[in-house]
């Protein structure tokens, strides 16, 4: 994967890489979370997992099991942080999370009491770090949702697991909250080689629109995330159905998958099949969680990719489609703000009918959308890939051995 | 060594991480009331952190602070007065801080309607965390140079021409202070101290500072 990333990102990129790594020899890296499969940081350990390997790290990935109650109660947690109001998760609800997070301490308490460096992501499993009061590494709580505006009774309960940790990383400056350790900044970021964003044959690329009966010869609009409330796929539905008044050829994909970790989605999938009504032209799909060349591709033949996000913490499937030299209408929200510039490699939008007339304007203007296609690929290239998110992991590493000192010098 | 006795330049290169403070200001006030205590580190990182964090395009202002009264208090004459400040002018961080307080002040009391003008996203304070490490790069003679610059990462140009400003005691980069050891290459350090890296994203100082070796050693 190296000689291939060097390609793309040049010699020195990976030079730097490998020294970071020489510095943490021999340390063993854990990194845990709830699934292998599904959403976005499922997504992102496959990538960066082989890719420490590459580097010569010991890094590992872990997952925590919890029966169906433990997910309700973490799936409340993603809402309640994200900003969901009038909502209390019963007590009895929370002593499950902790009994499971309890259990999982037990099964994994070698791996995690030995490791130098563990990495829980989100909060699923943040409670882990409770029962390690010996732990012999640092740990690190890597938050990849919104936490700008929690519910406080969310918060408060995680916070006294969270305050443990010896740093914290959140995807987004505006997500930092006030804590007793070290808060790091790090973005995101997409593997240029993965299937999902691999250079495909035009035949995988077309074969989409036999598969899911799509006219090559009228405009597509898409959206690809979970069938999540916040992802809003029915403002995606409203946004379409205006524009479908003045360009009657449109054309909506809605594609998702479902994550282990989220009871909710088939509920949001079936909200979003009732709003569809059995219009032949919007497309919903409920795809398997390894269809990443299918998305790929429709990444690839759709004309404007939408992201209608009313909470998001990063977005990566901007990032993907920026790469794919696409133009994103994004909720303005989260990390869809760091990803997409108005009037630059799309446009970002607060309601349906800012994405309805976002949609038409760049339909009927093709030199703004030409323009608007080409600046994102350059733009991800330089801010988004994963060597520059690996490169921080690494350096945060390295600066966590020493945490009261802003320079290190090797 | 080389012929004359000057130790090799020892070629390094550095990878930054954005930290945050936890400080945060939400109008011109409470910025003007952080100033006075936030760690320099973070002063230091609203001005030239922009080069290596990842960010869009060219921004309009040259510092954060200025970017932040523009785009979030709508106040471009605070902006323009707060983005001419280059750092290199200034001895310290500190007196560059002071500067900054100085100017706040006086635009506070000249209109009013700053001490009420809310911004929709506050000012985040980071700082900086650095870690600096050797390449295998050596350079004997500055002819070496011409071969160097166009394959230097964006991270040892940083440290190097950038960062270097607050390490020396003359406040310069690193090459124009090993050259000027020879003591026979007066115009090509001249040459070099007077490129201002504060307006030039990383890509266009590594191609200046290349046209100017290339150029005197053609």
């Amino acid at each position: 994967m190296l000689t291939e990333l060097e390609s793309i990102v040049g010699a020195s990129e990976i030079d730097h890489l490998i020294k970071l790594s020489s510095f943490l020899k021999g340390k063993k890296i854990v990194h845990i979370n709830s699934t292998k499969v599904g959403g976005g940081v499922a997504e992102l350990l496959t990538n960066i997992i082989p890719l420490k390997h590459e580097l010569g790290l010991d890094a590992t990935w872990e997952i925590i099991v919890g029966q169906a109650e433990f997910y309700k109660c973490t799936k409340m947690f993603h809402n309640m942080i994200q900003g969901m109001k009038n909502q209390i998760i019963p007590d009895t609800l929370l002593k499950i999370y902790e009994q499971t997070n309890e259990e999982n301490a037990q099964r994994l308490f070698n791996v995690l009491n030995e490791a130098d460096f563990v990495f829980i992501h989100d909060p699923q499993p943040a409670a882990l770090i409770k029962f390690f009061p010996n732990r012999k590494g640092k740990w690190v709580w890597r938050c990849h949702i919104d936490v700008s505006r929690p519910n406080r009774q969310v918060w408060k309960f995680l916070k006294q697991f969270i305050v443990q940790y010896d740093g914290s990383v959140f995807s987004l400056v505006d997500f930092a909250r006030s804590l007793p350790h070290p808060q790091y900044i790090i973005a995101p970021s997409i593997n240029p080689l993965s299937d999902k964003n691999k250079e495909l044959s035009k035949e995988e690329i077309e074969k989409v629109y036999s598969e899911f009966n799509l006219d090559p010869a009228r405009p597509i609009l898409l959206q690809v995330s979970r069938f999540d409330r916040f992802k809003d796929p029915i403002g995606v539905i409203n946004a379409y159905r205006l524009v479908k008044k003045s360009i009657p050829s449109v054309q909506l994909v809605l594609a998702g998958g479902s994550a282990d970790d989220d009871p909710e989605g088939s509920i949001v999938l079936e909200e979003t099949l009732t709003a569809a009504n059995s219009d032949s032209d919007i497309h919903v799909l409920s795809l398997p969680p390894d269809a990443n060349v299918t998305i790929n591709a429709l990444q690839r033949v759709a004309d404007i990719v939408m992201q209608k996000s009313t909470k998001e913490g990063f977005g990566l499937t901007v990032t993907e489609s920026l790469w794919k030299s696409k133009p994103v209408i994004g909720g303005n929200t989260g990390g869809i703000k760091l990803q997409v510039i108005d009037n630059y490699n799309g446009f970002l939008v607060n309601t349906p009918e800012g994405a309805a007339l976002r949609i038409e304007q760049l339909l009927s203007d093709q030199d703004l959308f030409k323009r608007l296609k080409r600046k994102g690929k350059e733009f991800v290239k330089d801010n988004f890939l994963i060597t520059r998110q690996v490169r921080e992991y690494l350096t945060l590493l390295v600066m966590l051995q020493q945490p009261s000192v802003n320079v290190i010098w090797y | 060594m080389t012929e004359n006795n000057i130790s090799p330049f020892e070629i390094k290169d550095c990878s930054i991480l954005s930290i945050a403070t936890g400080r945060h200001a939400i109008n011109v006030k409470e910025l003007l009331t952080q100033l006075l205590s936030v760690d320099p580190d973070s002063i230091y990182y609203h001005f030239w952190g922009k080069l290596l964090r990842t960010s869009f395009s060219t921004p309009e202002f040259n510092n954060d602070f200025a970017q932040w009264v523009s785009d979030q208090i709508h106040d471009k004459s605070l902006a323009e007065k707060l983005s001419v400040l280059e750092p290199q002018d200034y001895q310290s961080v500190d007196e560059l801080r002071q500067e900054m307080i100085d100017i706040i002040q006086i635009s506070l009391e000249q209109n009013t309607v700053l001490l009420y003008t809310n911004a929709q996203e506050p000012f985040h304070f980071l700082k900086l965390g650095m870690v600096v490490f050797n390449t295998s790069k050596v350079i004997n003679e500055p002819l070496e140079f011409v071969d160097i610059i166009d394959n230097l990462s964006y991270g040892s140009l940083y440290f190097h021409f950038i960062d270097a400003r607050r390490r020396t005691q003359n406040h310069r980069d690193d090459f124009s202070n090993w050259i000027a050891l020879f003591g026979n290459y007066d115009d090509l350090v001249d040459m070099i101290i007077n490129i201002d890296p504060f307006f030039l994203p990383l890509s266009k100082l590594k191609e200046k500072i290349s046209n100017i070796f290339k150029t005197y050693f053609k």
